[in-house]
């Protein structure tokens, strides 16, 4: 009886991660011209004007920047850009909003944990979006294939992957947290604009982090926007080995778990807080 | 003349409501400051990082790039005090909440864009015009008389190619609605304004100084002021992008009459 209460209980939390990714999908579908905008050009931007800021600055064949020459700027841009894609977003979360206008409260009063329908949100941001970057780099790649990028090896790509899931689902777990700060906190967009901000710089975006200054390097390679972005864009071009995979995936799992638990706390301490009828 | 005043005094009490409000969210009003020092901190660490690998940026120098920067975040800090409210257009488009602009207490482009001032931004304000002028203090005579008069100018340039932009891109809502298109609009904006125009390729510039005068609201106002373009030349494009902004104002009023409480 004591096994089967918890096994019983996974059960139906797949069963509603289930049915919420279903749900999630057919509503970002909805609208047509929302879908193409939110979900095919996010995030696009910003990496690809930086090729033309390289452009400007390697104006020789045999210029460098950080050691990369301009072909490899442009695959590595094209990988931040595709990872940067694959990340949580921040709009994917709408928790803050229910926390103000008192619409959490009838989540809560259901037999099933509040959390599985977040993850909802997360199963299908990533089942969307890894469409998308596989459509987008079909295309790119017939389009442009002396640009884009090659892989060092199937186990590069496969490690890349593995970063990129790991970093993803610590953007999510970040994005909940600042989301939930709802319980406090009469505004949270500032505080979600200001993490984006500082989440691509740290991430290494628009300039690789190997090509920052060394003590900034350092101390970013301990985050793990690094490690969502960055470090899989040079493991995927074979510029970092598996010894470097492994650090990433071990810092990773320390932030997924500090992440986790700092949610965990800050939910119960929130939902203690929470009246049920907006700020 | 009459309207004019009859407007300045609309913005008086916009600002007024603006800054009753935020007395009241004292907790927003930290953390937008914040937000955008991060913002203004961000993008000067990705040049000066930038910088650290080369001496020019497609013929800019480190400290032309700085005033560069400082108009960016002088006309981002004016986009935050004014012009906030242009971020919600898409939604209140769908939800169907404008009927009270067919009120008209004034111009319903005035109205509707102008409405939500932000006292918080006005500290961002003093910190972009701070981060400016220490940026001019190494160009030579930008700080004389003459100097002074150019900064007005280009800082006029680049409010109005600001307010052109946030009503123009607006436009696109009313015929996709909820397409977040605005947004996106801006989104693809700042990143392109972030950069000097010179960057780009030809064409690519000629769209960005004309058509969708993205340059006038960093780049060319800060090459008019260090003297990387003519007065002549500074005249032609302010004179371009004044009726633009008046043409774009035009079409979004148009737009607004075929509005009905239930697009969404």
């Amino acid at each position: 009886m004591s096994t089967a209460a918890p096994s019983s209980s996974i059960a139906r939390d797949l069963r509603l991660l289930g049915v919420a990714f279903a749900y999630e999908l057919r509503k970002v579908t909805a609208w047509r011209a929302g879908f193409v905008v939110r979900e095919l050009m996010r995030s696009l931007w910003r990496p690809l004007v930086m090729i033309f800021v390289y452009r400007a600055i390697l104006v020789t064949p045999e210029a460098r920047f950080g050691g990369f020459d301009f072909p490899a700027l442009v695959a590595y841009l094209i990988l931040a850009a595709s990872f940067e894609k694959l990340l949580f977003h921040q709009r994917g979360l709408d928790l803050a909003d229910q926390i103000f206008q008192g619409y959490v409260t009838k989540y809560l009063t259901m037999p099933v944990r509040f959390f599985v329908l977040a993850l909802g949100r997360f199963a299908q941001h990533l089942a969307v979006q890894s469409s998308v970057v596989a459509f987008l780099w079909v295309v790119g790649s017939l389009l442009f294939p002396q640009w884009w990028p090659r892989v060092a090896s199937a186990s590069a790509a496969l490690q890349a992957f593995v970063l990129v899931l790991l970093g993803s689902y610590c953007a999510f777990l970040m994005c909940f947290l600042v989301n939930v700060l709802a319980f406090w906190l009469e505004v949270v967009w500032t505080l979600s604009a200001m993490a984006s901000f500082v989440f691509s710089f740290a991430a290494g975006v628009l300039v690789p982090v190997s090509a920052m200054p060394q003590s900034l390097a350092g101390a970013l390679r301990w985050m793990f926007p690094y490690w969502a972005v960055s470090a899989p864009g040079e493991l995927f071009l074979g510029r970092l080995g598996t010894q470097e995979f492994l650090r990433g995936v071990c810092v990773l799992l320390a932030w997924v778990v500090a992440l986790e638990l700092l949610r965990q706390l800050l939910w119960r301490r929130g939902l203690r807080r929470h009246i049920g009828a907006g700020v | 003349m009459n309207a004019f005043f009859h407007h300045l005094r609309l913005a008086r009490e916009f600002a007024r409501v603006g800054v009753i409000r935020k007395s009241q969210f004292r907790v927003e009003f930290l953390t937008q400051v914040v937000m955008d020092t991060a913002w203004y901190l961000v993008h000067i660490a990705t040049f000066e990082i930038l910088f650290s690998h080369t001496d020019s940026l497609a013929g800019w120098s480190r400290a032309e790039v700085r005033v560069f920067l400082g108009f960016l975040f002088l006309s981002d800090a004016f986009w935050m005090i004014w012009l906030g409210q242009c971020w919600h257009f898409g939604r209140e488009l769908k939800d169907g909440v404008l009927d009270s602009l067919r009120l008209r207490p004034g111009a319903s482009v005035f109205v509707y864009f102008f409405q939500r001032f932000s006292l918080e931004a006005c500290v961002n304000g003093a910190m972009a015009l701070s981060w400016l002028l220490f940026a001019l203090w190494d160009i030579p005579l930008a700080l004389a008389p003459l100097g002074l008069l150019k900064l007005a100018w280009a800082l006029a340039l680049a409010f109005w190619a600001r307010t052109a932009l946030s009503v123009g891109f607006t436009i696109a809502e009313f015929r996709a609605v909820n397409s977040d298109l605005s947004n996106l609009a801006w989104e693809v904006t700042m990143t392109l304004a972030d950069r000097p125009v010179e960057v780009f390729p030809l064409r690519m510039r000629q769209l960005l100084t004309s058509l969708v005068p993205v340059a006038a609201l960093s780049s060319l106002p800060a090459a008019f002021v260090l003297g990387r373009i003519s007065p002549l030349e500074a005249a032609a494009h302010t004179l371009w992008i004044f009726l633009l902004g008046l043409g774009v104002f035009a079409w979004w009023r148009r737009s607004f009459r075929h509005y009905a409480s239930a697009l969404g």
